[in-house]
């Protein structure tokens, strides 16, 4: 392992980070496979940069270790270790001209003059910024700066790539662009790459795994359509994509079927697998993914039905949102896919709603009245 | 509202001519004395002459005392921009319990009645047996326009983003690397800056340099005051022109430095960069 070639790139061991009495990064415990593409993603003040700093070295965790290629690093500062940052502010230096910017870690380790610029060329090749490197930093557009940043980062061949939201000041066409630009990046470099982000949608377009963090705690670390269709608890399933939560009372379990009660209605949930099985009479958060509520014609083949008034609709091109109330009792906010010539529905229509036991997912925890809050 | 703001420039143009007057006025009279004929300072002068400018070069006792002031300028303005850039960074960069209180501390020789510091000197100068000499008056100096390099360069340092140093350190970039490159040239414009105001500060000081100094080593102003006590001729006007040009020209100077080092404008102003990068 510590030859540089194991196959864990970075990993975190209980590591805890504390300011001022808050725990910014509480017990997390994160493996970074070598080659993998990783988001940290969280709302802010989840802890997800101080994360991403503990990683980089530009803090010291006040408990626990870090490792790097399996060495143990804690405690070496940013500049004796061999993972690179890119910062959300970029942190170009001013008064450099692209191409020392670019160059400077080469100079920092007192490469020849030869290779420093053979490898500089090679960066704004593999950027795309080929003719830039007189540029000021000055005269960069926000798209240029960002790939000024990541050449920058990746010159001295990091084991570690750690990105701190570094797209979050572009406007959405260009930073939709910067995200397909840095897997490609990553896919012609073949490096490590950590990216913090509180983008659900700019984690799962990029990344291999996730790791959702919220309050310090990593709380769950999986793949994508893993977190997707089987988050951890009720905040994760709220942070990564569109949900329905339902406080719901557990009555039985038939088989795998679940019943549960939701405001006087029964319906039946299809247990998930690996769950403790759930106790009758406890109180669980059920989680309906908006595109899994059918309506009028498609609910008329779901297990749990039930009756609904729009009350509002939303038009967004490909799809309709939804919103419909349940005999006064709660309501649903539910997403059809649309095309012209389809069913639409109005505000007052009363429909037929229902979905089926595998498209609800009861949730193992009781906290989504805060998981709501944190929103 | 424009049509309004125009009726009323000519009362701006008024204003401004007013007080640029009453600034130009004590210039114009000296250099109108300077090439006045006569053996004494007289206003308005009896004819035009320019001998007085022909036999400045015969004191040969001013010449040396530009060169003291010279030197002993440069000398404080180089010990005071290193010490007080230093002082900046630590309080700065790397506060600690108590770093207020030592920068209030540094700063409290602006307020220090100059002709009290000068007593002290004097005494203290003494004691070490180093008073009368120019290498006293530059330590003197040093402290005293020392707080003006820890306040400007402070203040620039303040503004620098701190962002800019952690990524060079996360480049590999050890702290004494990262100071010279990264924080120092940032700071080049208010270091100038700095080091002009404080250039111009110690030139003409006059109350420290009066007790501390001994025949021989005496600065520009000293000789100039010394020379008046004694002799009314336009050579003292002569000499303040020859100041007023010396200033100007360092004065461009530094404006030609700026301006040939592009970008140089952008750091001290700093906001607009800072967002960018």
């Amino acid at each position: 392992m510590s030859d540089g070639q194991g196959a864990i790139a970075i990993e975190t061991r209980h590591a805890v980070k504390r300011y001022a009495g808050n725990t910014a990064v509480d017990q997390v415990s994160l493996q970074v496979k070598r080659g993998e593409f990783v988001s940290l993603l969280g709302p802010s003040g989840c802890g997800k940069t101080t994360l991403l700093r503990l990683l980089g070295g530009l803090e010291q965790p006040d408990e626990g270790t870090v490792l790097l290629s399996g060495k143990d690093v804690s405690g070496i500062p940013a500049y004796g270790r061999n993972s690179n940052m890119i910062f959300q502010q970029l942190a170009l230096f001013p008064h450099m001209d692209v191409y020392n910017n670019i160059a400077y870690g080469l100079k920092v380790r007192k490469v020849a003059k030869e290779e420093i610029k053979r490898r500089v060329h090679e960066m704004l090749e593999l950027v795309q910024l080929g003719d830039y490197s007189r540029r000021s930093v000055s005269q960069l557009s926000g798209g240029q700066a960002q790939r000024v940043a990541i050449a920058r980062a990746l010159i001295n061949k990091p084991e570690v790539l750690l990105l701190d939201e570094p797209l979050s000041a572009l406007d959405m066409q260009l930073r939709l662009d910067m995200q397909r630009e840095l897997k490609r990046i990553q896919r012609d470099f073949g490096g490590t790459f950590i990216f913090v982000t509180h983008d659900q949608s700019e984690a799962m377009n990029m990344s291999d795994r996730i790791g959702v963090m919220r309050g310090g705690k990593l709380l769950q670390y999986a793949a994508p359509d893993e977190i997707y269709e089987r988050p951890a608890d009720s905040f994760v399933a709220k942070f990564i994509g569109d949900t329905n939560l339902l406080q719901v009372k557990v009555l039985g379990t038939e088989q795998d079927l679940v019943s549960v009660d939701c405001f006087g209605s029964m319906f039946q949930i299809r247990q998930s697998k690996g769950l403790a099985p759930f106790q009758a009479g406890s109180l669980r958060p059920l989680s309906i993914r908006y595109e899994y509520v059918r309506l009028g014609e498609a609910a008329s083949r779901s297990a749990n039905r039930f009756e609904g008034r729009v009350i509002e609709s939303v038009y967004g091109g490909a799809s309709i949102r939804y919103t419909i109330d349940i005999g006064g009792r709660f309501q649903l906010q539910a997403s059809a896919l649309y095309q012209r010539g389809d069913i639409r529905y109005n505000v007052g229509d009363m429909l037929h709603i229902g979905f089926n036991p595998e498209d609800g997912l009861l949730l193992n925890d009781d906290s989504s009245g805060k998981g709501e809050a944190a929103l | 509202m424009p049509k309004k703001t125009a009726d009323f420039k000519w009362l701006l143009y008024v204003c401004a001519g007013a007080v640029g007057l009453y600034l130009l006025l004590p210039l114009l009279m000296i250099i109108l004395t300077s090439i006045s004929m006569g053996t004494a300072t007289k206003f308005p002068p009896e004819g035009l002459t320019l001998e007085w400018y022909g036999k400045l070069a015969d004191q040969k006792q001013f010449l040396q005392a530009f060169l003291n002031s010279i030197a002993a300028s440069a000398g404080a303005v180089a010990l005071a921009l290193v010490a007080g850039t230093l002082a900046a960074l630590a309080i700065i960069q790397y506060p600690f319990r108590g770093s207020g209180v030592l920068r209030a501390f540094f700063m409290s020789p602006m307020v220090m009645p100059k002709i009290t510091l000068g007593v002290a000197y004097l005494i203290l100068f003494s004691k070490m047996h180093i008073a009368g000499g120019l290498f006293a008056l530059i330590l003197g100096e040093a402290v005293i326009v020392f707080p003006f390099v820890l306040s400007i360069v402070g203040s620039a340092m303040a503004n620098l983003n701190a962002a800019h140093r952690e990524a060079a350190a996360d480049l590999g970039a050890g702290p004494l690397r990262i100071f010279f490159t990264i924080t120092l040239p940032q700071l080049r414009l208010s270091l100038l800056l700095a080091g002009s105001i404080a250039f111009v500060f110690t030139f003409d000081q006059v109350e420290t340099a009066l007790l501390i100094l001994r025949q021989g080593s005496y600065t520009l102003p000293i000789q100039l005051f010394l020379y008046m006590e004694k002799w009314q001729d336009p050579t003292v006007a002569v000499v303040s022109v020859v100041l007023i040009a010396f200033a100007l020209t360092l004065f461009w100077a530094i404006k030609l430095v700026i301006r040939s080092a592009p970008g140089i404008e952008n750091l001290l102003g700093g906001g607009q960069d800072e967002r960018r990068s």
